[in-house]
């Protein structure tokens, strides 16, 4: 099984972790709608480093931003999503 | 005041001296018991108050303060690191501050919850308990990777729970939610049958 190395927990199986999406910025609430539409329905989808957001759900329950070879499945950066002044 | 009451308490397989499986020559190479009753307290810092918060919880347990996926105990009472600024106080009715105490010290810096009723804790102890446990978790449970003192999420099957490794026995204790109880008790009890069970009441 693939395996992410959990900034807080350390080598865990892919099965503890449920993705989120990917790791793009939200529009503003009061973005346009054609705004809207690319955000939603028009992926990259790209053949290589993608962004994405995972949640640690079985095990610290923390967001993580995974940078994943969708070819390899290669992690190439695994950070925790909130910013290092709330980290403790 | 509820009365509380083993989400196991009218389980067959909990006779005195019940055992399950093979009979290995001497003792069961697998103890299975849940403990109880425990007070478990789920403490969550807020994001700005993590250090402060911490430093109020180890002051109100009497404890160190348990590095990540680590805890730190007395004979009564364990501290749990389980996650950025969330932890577990684990231990003997009245050897943990009540839930309201608790609430009171951390005014401002965490949120407490009580999961007391809200979790069974079963221990696994015994030679062969890492082999047992193994069947249904994918950690590493090896004492080089998973030593005595350990505390973590993760899964029981598809089942989330806390796992702790208290002794060398080694004895593993799963907190799991009470409604899956029963689940993972005869799935432990399944597991451990080849290797010899002794199921302690
Ligand atoms: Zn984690």
């Amino acid at each position: 099984m693939q395996q992410f190395t959990c900034p807080y927990c350390g080598p865990r199986d892919q099965s503890e972790f449920t993705y989120g999406r990917e790791a793009t910025s939200v529009p503003a609430l009061d973005a346009s709608a054609a705004e809207w539409q690319r955000f939603v329905y028009e992926r990259d989808n790209p053949a290589g480093p993608h962004a994405e957001w995972w949640h640690h759900n079985h095990g610290c329950r923390q967001w993580l931003e995974i940078v994943r070879d969708t070819l390899t499945h290669e992690v190439l950066a695994i950070r925790a999503a909130r910013p290092p002044e709330d980290r403790g | 005041m509820l009365e509380r009451r083993s989400a196991l308490a009218a389980h067959p397989l909990l006779q005195p001296g019940k055992r399950v499986g093979l009979q290995p020559v001497g003792a069961a190479a697998v103890t299975l018991s849940e403990r109880r009753p425990l007070t478990i307290l789920q403490v969550s810092a807020f994001a700005r108050t993590v250090a402060e918060a911490g430093i109020h919880l180890a002051g109100a347990l009497e404890l160190e303060l348990p590095e990540p996926n680590r805890l730190c105990s007395d004979r009564r009472k364990s501290l749990r690191a389980i996650g950025p600024g969330v932890w577990q106080a684990v231990g003997d009715e009245g050897a943990v501050p009540t839930a309201a105490a608790l609430r009171a010290t951390l005014s401002g810096v965490a949120t407490v919850v009580d999961l007391s009723h809200a979790r069974t804790a079963l221990q696994v102890s015994g030679p062969a308990a890492a082999r047992t446990l193994a069947k249904h978790c994918g950690l590493d449970l090896y004492a080089s990777h998973f030593p005595t003192g350990s505390a973590t999420n993760t899964r029981f099957g598809h089942v989330g729970m806390t796992l702790a490794r208290l002794d060398d026995a080694p004895t593993f204790e799963l907190l799991v939610f009470r409604g899956y109880a029963e689940f993972v008790f005869e799935a432990l009890a399944e597991a451990a049958a080849e290797f010899g069970l002794q199921i302690v009441t």
